[in-house]
Order: C-alpha cells, then sequence, then structure tokens
C-alpha cells in the first residue's frame, strides 16, 4: 500500500509501512506525554506541594508554640501550687520547649513516631517520612 | 463600630434557654454548627441519592471526597483503623463545613472559638488514651520509653515524651483556631482599611492626600481580595489537617508498633 503521508516526512524510515507506523506513533505518544507532562500534571503537582508546604510549616510552628505554652503554663500552675517559684517555671518552660520541637521533628517525620513495641537500634536511625 | 475586627466573633443568643442556672441558649455560634453538620450530610446525601453505577457529577465529587478522606486516613492508620474512619470524615466534613461558611459576609466562624477546636481535640485526645489501654492494656504507655536510649538520659526523654504527649491536643485545637482567628481578623483589618482611607481622602483637604489615600484604599483593596483567596486555602487545608492529624493519632492507639 502507498504511504500518502511519506512525502511529507522524509525522515521516516519507509522499509515496512508497519514499522514506520510504529515508529510514528511512538514518536507522536512521547510529543503527547511530553506536552502533557509540563503543562497540567506540572502544575497540579506545584500547587499541592505548595499547599502541603504550607500546612508543613503551619504544624511544627505550632507544635512549637504548643511546647512552650504547655511548659510555661504548667510551671506556672506547680509554681503558684507548691510555692516553689521560680525553680518550677524555669524546669517545665524548657521541658516543655524540648517537648514542643520533639513534636515539630515528629511532624516533619525526622524522629519516629512513639510505638509499643521494641525495635532494633537499625531501624530506629529511620525517621518515618510523611 | 463596623470597621472592629473583633466584633465579628461575638456570640449572640438568639433563642435564650435558662436550664437550672446554666446558660444553654441557642447562639449564633450553635446555628453555624447546625448549618455546617445539616448542608454538610445533606449534600453528601443528595449527592447520593440515585447511586448510579455511572455517577453523575455530583455523586462523582462526592465520591471523590470519600476517596480523598478515605486514602489518607488509611495510609495513616492502615485497614484496622478503618473502624475509626466514620469518626475522621465526619470531623472531616464538619470542619470544611464550618471553615466555607465562615467565608461568607456576616455568617460566623464556628472554628474561630478554641473552645469548639478544644472540645473535639480532646475527644480525640481521650479516645486515643482510652482505646489504647482498652486494646493494648499497659503496653500503651511504653509508647513514653522509646527504645536505645542509654538509661542514665531515661527519664529525662520520657518526661518529655509524656509532656509532648499532652502538647498535642493543645496544638491540634490551637492549629485550627489561631489560622481561623488570625485569618478572619486580617481580613476584616484589610477590609476595614479600605474604607477608612477612602473616607479620609473624601473629608481630608488636599489632591495629594486625596490621590495618596485613594491609592493606599486599592492598594488595601487588592490585599483584601488576595487574602480571601488564602484564607479559603486555608480553610480546606486546616480542615485536612485536623482530620490528618486525627487519623495519626489514633495510628498511636491501634497500632502495637508496626508502623
Amino acid at each position: 500500500m502507498n504511504d500518502p503521508d511519506r512525502d511529507l516526512r522524509p525522515d521516516t524510515p519507509a522499509i515496512s509501512d508497519d514499522a514506520g507506523l510504529d515508529a510514528r506513533l511512538d514518536a507522536l505518544g512521547k510529543r503527547l506525554a511530553g506536552r502533557r507532562e509540563g503543562s497540567v500534571d506540572d502544575r497540579r503537582e506545584a500547587r499541592r506541594t505548595d499547599a502541603q508546604s504550607y500546612g508543613l510549616g503551619i504544624r511544627v510552628a505550632t507544635d512549637i508554640v504548643a511546647g512552650t505554652l504547655m511548659g510555661g503554663g504548667l510551671g506556672w500552675l506547680a509554681d503558684s501550687l507548691f510555692g516553689t517559684s521560680p525553680l518550677g517555671l524555669i524546669v517545665l518552660l524548657m521541658l516543655g520547649v524540648a517537648a514542643g520541637i520533639l513534636l515539630a521533628l515528629r511532624s516533619a517525620g525526622m524522629v519516629n513516631e512513639p510505638t509499643m513495641e521494641s525495635r532494633s537500634a537499625d531501624e530506629n536511625e529511620q525517621g518515618r517520612t510523611g | 463600630m463596623a470597621t472592629d475586627p473583633i466584633h465579628q466573633f461575638e456570640i449572640k443568643r438568639i433563642v435564650p434557654i435558662d436550664v437550672g442556672g446554666v446558660d444553654l441558649s441557642f447562639t449564633n455560634s450553635a446555628l453555624f454548627m447546625v448549618l455546617s453538620a445539616v448542608v454538610g450530610s445533606g449534600l453528601l446525601m443528595w449527592a447520593t441519592m440515585h447511586r448510579r453505577l455511572v455517577p453523575a457529577r455530583m455523586q462523582s465529587a462526592a465520591e471523590m471526597f470519600y476517596e480523598f478522606v478515605a486514602k489518607m486516613h488509611r495510609d495513616a492508620v492502615g485497614s484496622e483503623g478503618m473502624r475509626f474512619f466514620p469518626l475522621v470524615f465526619t470531623l472531616f466534613l464538619f470542619i470544611l463545613m464550618a471553615n466555607l461558611f465562615g467565608m461568607f459576609p456576616y455568617f460566623f466562624t464556628v472554628n474561630s472559638h478554641i473552645i469548639v477546636t478544644a472540645t473535639m481535640a480532646l475527644f480525640v485526645f481521650f479516645l486515643v488514651i482510652g482505646f489504647g489501654i482498652w486494646r493494648n492494656g499497659f503496653r500503651f504507655f511504653k509508647i513514653f520509653v522509646p527504645d536505645g536510649i542509654p538509661v542514665a538520659v531515661l527519664p529525662f526523654i520520657v518526661l518529655i515524651e509524656i509532656l509532648s504527649f499532652f502538647t498535642r491536643p493543645l496544638s491540634h485545637a490551637m492549629r485550627l483556631f489561631a489560622n481561623m482567628l488570625a485569618g478572619h481578623i486580617t481580613l476584616k483589618v484589610f477590609g476595614g482599611f479600605v474604607i477608612s482611607l477612602g473616607q479620609s481622602t473624601i473629608f481630608g483637604a488636599g489632591a495629594v492626600s486625596t490621590i495618596v489615600g485613594v491609592g493606599m484604599a486599592i492598594v488595601a483593596l487588592i490585599a483584601t481580595v488576595a487574602l480571601t483567596a488564602l484564607e479559603f486555602l486555608v480553610a480546606g487545608l486546616q480542615a485536612y489537617i485536623f482530620a490528618m492529624l486525627t487519623s495519626i493519632y489514633l495510628s498511636d492507639a491501634v497500632h502495637p508498633g508496626d508502623h
């Protein structure tokens, strides 16, 4: 059979019509895939990761603030209950900041979530992502 | 004043109810909670009413929403934790609807009051403790004792772990509350700028001050529009984060440690 497009595409090998058609279909598929990746999916992906980063930032920020508030509040409460001012505030505020940073690191996936079962040491090294 | 940025959070009694000295009035906050719950579930029921095998537009949207939340929950807790999926889905839907209702002018934003978000966060907190102990017994308390820690610093670490566990509901509640409160105050303040800058140019004297005032009012208006778009993002995102953290916290109670 004659290939009507042959004159228009001198670079396409015309050894066999089927092979030529396959090659051109492949090229078209690649071009389309490239165009699709370049446009809609990329933008959607970028928008999603923007929202995710915003969410992660908010999470980390509130974790640290909440830890500090919790420690400060408990310290103030302990001082006013037991009359240990200012020792309780100092100790519990520092512990609260540490707890907040631990929460923030967990939110960022850099420290393992707490578990009830024992784990081997090398498993402990890998932080949980996501 | 109309431009008072705090005025919008005022609780007003709509139907005063008094039960034995306890004020149980139906307030504007309660009204919007009921609206969020009714409109949220009503919308989903209406969308899935026909139960077509090939879904129409609304049913398709409802199914995508369901699948989205289900995937998020399953990723965090696993199939075993799907018994908590109705709770997570309800929280997500309620918070999302309440936040979106808050975006209407003159509407009340339920989640801008910390008592509302704290109630939800504390419910999740006590559910995690209760279910964790019921399911795992005293093994649940092992989550406070990490492995591979030298004995010398272990008491210190356990103290921090316990404190961080009790900080979680505070952080959980505060995040949603602070985002909604701050966002709506910012919107109101920038909206107020438009009015006050515009007014100052009408009653002001010089031509220069008029040009500067109108220019700044236009900048404030553009900022208000941009902030409104941001608030819509925050409304959805905070509902998602609240539900996702609920799933993550519940996974502590469900899983004996196979994360």
